[in-house]
């Protein structure tokens, strides 16, 4: 495929903010604008930048300076997944900091403050491998079953892009979506993170009330508890309920009552929930296995950029200027099996030798790059890390 | 669903003046400002002004049945928007808009689903099905129109504890009202706003500048007071949270806050040392202000009352489920809104 036509540019182009970033310069270029297709193109292939971006905000007028006059239709609802803000452990082995007050470095994840001088000057790389991308993965998985399950939304309108860094973003597309505020987006990822969820009031409504939010097959929270209590039951043994909080009254109940109480979830019957909390800290028990259910189901994206209704987001189809990746469209029932080290590589693979000048770690992208301070590796490789300034280039 | 199945009718149209029912009929009726002159005029402009002057002291709308069965209680409620739009006053738009959202609610709650149904489809295009649950039928509405509308973000408002149907939030009658009062509030200040948009197209006449002088009268004693004891409570307001700033700044424009919004306001303030009669003065620009209610509930939060417990103010993370949460830089490194004011007189100090 010819570069141009990877570039895949937003419907209502002419409706949308542009911003780049540049090699030779700070800062971005914003309110740049197109009328269609091929002054976007013309735009990227002179200007060559770094990174492109657009708007996931229509506007009437995307090419003012200020805000106000832009005057804002509607915005895409975005989900951006990103492994930076995951707690992985594959982490502590590739990301590495440095305190640039009293020269402290470390592998790990960066600490706010230097754990030796107390200094908040520190500077820190990241490094993305399989691992990252795995856990990004299941998340992305989570906030599209959700939007399609339980907040109905179509499939088809659904796009997932490699973000070419160490994430997934999720556009939808559907015409209701657009005029959504940014209180009603921040709900939207509240209620993804299971947020706010009242196990008190789930509890008392399904014993309570004459509709269950409780339901083996419903499509919303209530339906995933219900699940993740049937399979918390199924699979239970002393020690695993010992492990999620459960007290001793509460373990011999459920171990006990066992086949009693699948067969009552299974029947849409509740009142097991009843007599577990009148066990000696029966509530609290119940309690914390719900807070774990709702833990392992609930989603974590960086709720910023799906609250900024005036964001930009990279343009599918571009290289992220730190890793050289292509911003590449994933199709949903390939999400699993999507691998960005050979998918999204679209630079030459030609070896190149470069000179090691910072921390790297052993492996990058499926390849061993060892301890020696000079390498030869190819070349999408050598611009990554050259873009991560820890390599030079050796010419000649 | 029962778009234009069902009866509305004079009556109907009285007690909704803004929906599309409603203009339709003002339409048919060809009222003009010069009719306001006439005889029948008279009763019109003292509705008029009854209305607003209602809003500002009751806080609500009361009608007399008299007016129920006629075109006048609609040109009443149009003239009355005019007046606002002259104005320029989003303070008492707001008061306004709260009132007349407050007596579109109580009718609400009295009609059958149907009715309430038909307004929201036919004049806010809401997407509403009907599910029948344990042999009862509700109605669910379209989630986006119900995390537009929900008045704070806690417990059965909160989508995560909702029953969801293929993006349908399953309600019950009392709760499809609230979410409609919200509707109703935004889209009277939608009205005001485009009549202000076409108030150089047409010339105000004698009897508008009389209602919105009299309006006047009785409106700036009580904006003003209000507007002084804010500035006044406020004080250090720059080292407060930004959070805890929006609140304030909310409040001072009249805006209506959610009681998780004036929970947070008053705890914070509360605990920073400031009086319960202070705390008290801050909500009296609430549209819904009723001191007696206000006072109790500022004194039960202060400890005063009930369980003799005294309040905290919300921690970082409950903010930001409540959707308060408006976070600057400093932000990252706080954890309650109470550690902010102390990193922020220390970075100060420093």
């Amino acid at each position: 495929m010819r570069n141009a036509e990877r570039v895949k540019e937003p419907d209502m182009i002419a409706r949308r903010e542009f911003g780049f970033i540049y090699f030779n310069r700070k800062g971005m270029e914003r309110h740049v604008s197109f009328p269609n297709r091929e002054t976007l193109i013309d735009f990227i292939r002179n200007k060559y930048p770094k990174h492109a971006f657009y708007s996931t905000a229509y506007y009437t007028s995307p090419e003012v300076p200020t805000m106000d006059e832009k005057h804002w239709i509607g915005a895409e609802l975005v989900f951006d997944i990103d492994a930076d803000h995951l707690e992985i452990d594959c982490r502590k082995l590739h990301d590495y900091w440095k305190c640039s007050t009293c020269g402290r470095e470390e592998r790990g994840i960066a600490p706010s403050r230097c754990p030796s001088c107390g200094s908040d000057k520190i500077s820190s790389t990241s490094w993305v491998c399989p691992r990252c991308i795995d856990a990004a993965r299941e998340e992305c998985e989570k906030v599209v079953n959700m939007l399609v399950n339980d907040l109905g939304f179509s499939q088809k309108d659904i796009e997932i892009f490699f973000s070419g860094h160490r994430g997934f973003h999720i556009h939808l597309y559907d015409k209701r979506v657009y005029n959504i505020p940014q209180e009603g987006r921040r709900e939207i990822i509240s209620y993804l993170r299971g947020e706010g969820l009242d196990i008190a009031l789930l509890i008392e409504r399904t014993l309570n009330s004459s509709i269950k939010p409780l339901d083996l097959n419903g499509k919303c929270w209530g339906g995933r508890i219900a699940r993740g209590l049937y399979e918390v039951v199924l699979t239970s043994t002393e020690d695993y309920l010992k492990r999620l909080g459960a007290t001793a009254s509460v373990r011999r109940y459920i171990l006990t009552n066992k086949d009693k109480i699948l067969e009552s979830i299974e029947n849409s019957d509740w009142e097991f929930l009843r007599e577990i909390t009148r066990l000696r800290a029966g509530k609290k028990s119940l309690f914390k296995i719900i807070e774990h259910i709702v833990s392992k189901y609930s989603a974590e994206v960086d709720e910023r950029v799906t609250i900024d209704t005036r964001r930009l987001i990279r343009l599918p189809g571009t290289l992220h200027g730190k890793t050289g990746l292509e911003v590449v469209q994933v199709d949903i029932d390939e999400l699993w099996t999507f691998n960005p080290f050979e998918e999204a590589i679209v630079l030459d693979s030609e070896p190149v030798e470069v000179e090691i000048v910072g921390n790297i770690p052993e492996r990058l992208w499926n390849i061993e790059l060892g301890k020696s301070s000079r390498l030869r590796v190819p070349l999408y490789l050598a611009i990554y890390l050259i873009n991560n300034g820890v390599a030079k280039l050796r010419r000649g | 669903m029962y778009k234009g199945k069902i009866e509305f009718n004079e009556y109907d149209i009285a007690k909704y003046p803004f929906t599309i029912d409603a203009i339709k009929r003002l339409d048919e009726i060809g009222f003009t400002l010069e009719d306001l002159e006439s005889v029948v005029g008279g009763s019109i402009s003292e509705r008029v002004l009854e209305r607003i002057l209602n809003a500002i002291h009751k806080r609500t709308i009361t009608t007399d049945t008299r007016y129920l069965n006629s075109d006048d209680e609609i040109i009443a409620y149009y003239v009355a928007i005019m007046v606002l739009a002259v104005m320029r006053d989003p303070y008492l738009d707001r008061v306004y808009a709260v009132a007349e959202a407050k007596r579109a609610f109580e009718y609400l709650l009295h009609e059958p689903l149907e009715k309430i149904i038909y307004i929201s489809e036919k004049t806010f295009s809401w997407n509403i099905k009907l599910f029948t649950l344990s042999n009862t039928i509700y109605p669910a509405i379209y989630f986006t129109h119900f995390i537009s509308n929900v008045p704070e973000q806690r417990g059965l408002w909160k989508l995560a504890n909702r029953i969801i149907l293929n993006g349908y939030v399953v309600v019950n009658k009392n709760e499809l009202c609230r979410l409609m009062e919200s509707e109703i509030k935004r889209k009277i200040l939608l009205d005001i706003e485009n009549m202000r948009r076409q108030l150089d197209l047409f010339q105000t006449t004698r009897i508008i500048e009389e209602i919105v002088a009299r309006v006047r009268n009785e409106w700036a004693p009580l904006k003003k007071r209000a507007e002084m004891t804010i500035s006044a409570i406020a004080g250090k307001e720059h080292r407060y949270p930004p959070c805890i700033r929006r609140l304030l700044q909310l409040a001072r424009e009249g805006e209506n806050l959610s009681h998780a919004a004036r929970f947070a306001l008053a705890s914070f303030l509360l605990s920073i040392g400031k009086s319960v009669d202070d705390v008290v003065a801050i909500f009296s620009t609430a549209p819904d202000f009723n001191e007696s209610i206000a006072r109790y509930q500022v004194e039960h939060i202060a400890g005063l009352r009930g369980s003799r417990k005294k309040y905290l103010p919300f921690k970082c993370e409950n903010m930001r489920i409540y959707g308060l949460c408006y976070p600057d830089e400093l932000c990252e490194k706080v954890k309650h809104p109470l550690q902010y004011l102390r990193v922020k007189v220390k970075k100060n100090e420093r």
